[in-house]
């Protein structure tokens, strides 16, 4: 193995290959930084231009684009209320109240180092356990896709802020939403209302963008003094050395979270960020501060969700399965380089995998570098009047959704979720519920129907299977907690 | 105290008329029933749908509950008093409507004609006021965006 790491790294350290991974994660940040565009996108769009490169620039290009759009979207979520990536809606619960109170520097300075510190883990990880834990994603069939789910949307009201029935309730319309498109079994049409574009469903940056972005831009414009931005005192200091220790278990638990999630094909970075913070918020001496400021929930958030890199990157390497959106569009890459992920690599192409990992292990290092001048850059937008700040996030929403699908009805969808979303602000209800439901009702859907397929319509199946069983004790168990949570508080 | 019963209250009550809609007319009109599997197409959306109507009942009660135990609570005729409030603020709605007519533009006129109006109306509701500041910064916005999409992510706008 030694030998081989020190081949990779031969191979990676090239001036090309650093410019490679440099730019790539200046590119990802970006890309994850800005309402409207994806990481998903940036990748997606960047592999044609790879395709004249050697399979190992094209990958440390790649990979460090990934890795930088996971934190680019902790960005817009702290300064300005609106995640970058549906990763980074967890983010906001913590994130933007800190800018409120001041701290934008600590919240994005946490925000990068719970970044860095998961990704690292997830990264050695990979590395080192990418075959066993691989293993345990193929003891994943539909029926323990189905109790994780139940068991994330169970906890979904531990994240609900101050009214859990409120929470669930957005949960649920979350979920409804979710049904639109064509039924994943049968395939016939569910509340399309005769429209092609919704066939796929409402596609969920729409969603993220409407809720996040449109409610904010409405919500900002009702403020009086609009123009007030300038005056609030900014604390220019990233977070500090305490800081950081203070959420080093707190990392290390959205470490290992994120890891075994993105191991899981089809989940991606979104349920690793919730259950990071709902597990955090759970454990933690003071729950009431989370989502009031509290900086041990911007660390769990972004630690959770950047750790699915190297965990997404298992089943991909390892089995050729990619373990969410952004690793199936990375697919596609090795695929146009000529290469097949999957045990094959690992004994055809070691010198890859190993240029892979060494690549990962590179791009660790500049992320902190790029990101540190990105925080500076971007928090200069915290001393741009919101009188300019706001319009720009709208005109750049706008066209980020119509860069998906070049739909006019996602625009209009947008604005209609955008004026839902601000009703639902003034109501009290919370909006990352409805998100985290909508993410979670169509895996959980196939999976209860394809278990019930496979076992004849008998619900034994959830039951008679180790890990299924281990997730609904789990659930149970979170019921009971949360029973516990609320007796000394009223649930509206 | 009333504030937050009314919006609890009427929230529920919007959301029970809205999950009734959806049991007696959307689901049947709009999603098929016909299965060879265990579960319908109608299954989730049924079972997303009366869970709303339950937590919506929920909620109407708990306002009232709210309600009840306020030592300032008069009986349900104190509802009726009218009660001074603060006028709504319009903005929202306008920039609703700017944010609509931004879309229509876009889609009939185009992005480079429809976005600067669109970018200088939403400055002017935020309170922006310095005229010179607005224009520039709505064509340098229209431009860099429009040449970002189109020419660096291939998205012709």
């Amino acid at each position: 193995m030694l030998s081989e790491f020190i081949v990779g790294f031969q191979s990676v350290l090239t001036f090309g290959n650093i410019m490679g991974i440099f730019l790539g994660v200046a590119f990802g940040v970006f890309m994850g930084a800005v309402p409207g565009l994806t990481g998903t996108m940036g990748i997606a769009l960047i592999i044609p231009l790879t395709y004249t490169l050697s399979p190992i620039t094209a990958f440390c290009i790649l990979l460090g684009a990934y890795k930088g759009c996971l934190f680019g979207g902790a960005i817009p979520a702290i300064i300005i209320n609106t995640p970058g990536t549906p990763a980074a809606a967890v983010t906001v619960f913590d994130g933007f109240p800190m800018t409120q109170k001041g701290q934008v520097g600590r919240a994005m300075g946490i925000a990068l180092w719970a970044s860095v510190l998961a990704d690292a883990f997830s990264t050695v990880c990979l590395i080192f356990l990418a075959v066993s834990l691989a293993r345990i994603s193929l003891k994943f069939g539909p029926p323990e896709y189905a109790s994780l789910i139940v068991f994330s949307l169970v906890i979904v009201a531990g994240v609900s802020g101050e009214s859990i029935l409120k929470g669930i309730i957005a949960a649920v319309v979350g979920f409804l939403l979710a049904t639109v498109g064509l039924d994943p079994m049968m395939s016939t049409p569910r509340f399309t209302f005769g429209l092609p574009t919704l066939f796929n469903g409402i596609n969920m940056m729409v969603l993220m963008i409407g809720l996040f972005a449109v409610s904010e831009v409405l919500t900002q414009s009702e403020e009086k003094g609009s123009d007030s931005l300038e005056s609030t005192s900014i604390e220019k200091k990233l977070a500090s050395w305490a800081d950081i220790k203070r959420c080093l278990p707190t990392i290390l638990r959205g470490g290992v979270i994120g890891v075994l999630i993105g191991a899981i094909p089809g989940l991606g970075a979104t349920p690793a960020a919730f259950l990071t913070y709902a597990e955090t918020k759970r454990v933690s001496k003071h729950p009431e501060e989370f989502g009031k400021g509290a900086i041990e929930g911007v660390a769990a958030s972004e630690s959770g969700n950047n750790a699915t890199c190297g965990g997404a990157l298992i089943p991909l390497l390892a089995l050729g399965i990619p373990g969410d959106v952004t690793t199936a569009v990375l697919l596609g890459a090795f695929l146009i380089h000529g290469l097949t992920p999957g045990p094959a690599l690992f004994k055809e192409n070691l010198s890859l995998v190993y240029s892979i990992f060494a690549a990962l292990l590179v791009a660790i290092v500049f992320l902190p570098l790029v990101g540190r001048q990105s925080i500076r850059f971007f928090s200069l937008i915290v001393k741009v009047p919101k009188s300019i700040i706001y319009p720009v996030a709208a005109v750049l929403c706008t066209v980020g959704v119509y860069g998906f699908n070049s739909s006019f009805t996602d625009l209009w969808l947008m604005l209609i979720f955008g004026v839902v979303a601000f009703f639902m602000r003034k109501l009290g209800f919370a909006l990352a519920p409805l998100l985290i439901a909508f993410i979670l009702e169509p895996i959980g859907e196939l999976a209860i129907r394809q278990s019930l397929a496979l076992s004849g319509g008998g619900v034994s199946i959830f039951v008679t299977r180790p890990i299924s069983v281990l997730f609904l004790v789990m659930a149970a168990g979170a019921v009971f907690v949360l029973v516990r949570m609320q007796r000394g508080k009223k649930i509206v | 105290m009333y504030a937050k019963f009314k919006t609890d209250f009427l929230s529920g009550a919007f959301l029970f008329v809205f999950s009734l809609v959806i049991i007696f007319f959307l689901i049947p009109k709009y999603v098929d029933v016909r299965t060879f599997t265990e579960l319908s197409p109608q299954f989730f959306p049924m079972l997303a749908a009366v869970t709303l109507l339950g937590l919506s009942l929920l909620l109407m009660f708990k306002s009232f509950k709210t309600l009840r135990g306020h030592k300032e609570w008069a009986g349900f005729a104190d509802l009726l008093v009218p009660r001074i409030r603060a006028a709504p603020r319009h903005e929202p709605l306008l920039s609703v409507v700017i944010i609509a007519a931004y879309l229509i533009a876009f889609q009939y006129i185009g992005f480079l004609i429809a976005t600067p109006p669109a970018a200088v109306l939403l400055m002017l509701v935020f309170g922006q006021r310095r005229l010179l500041r607005i224009i520039v910064i709505s064509l340098i916005l229209s431009g860099l965006v429009y040449a970002l999409f189109t020419y660096g992510l291939k998205v012709p706008l």
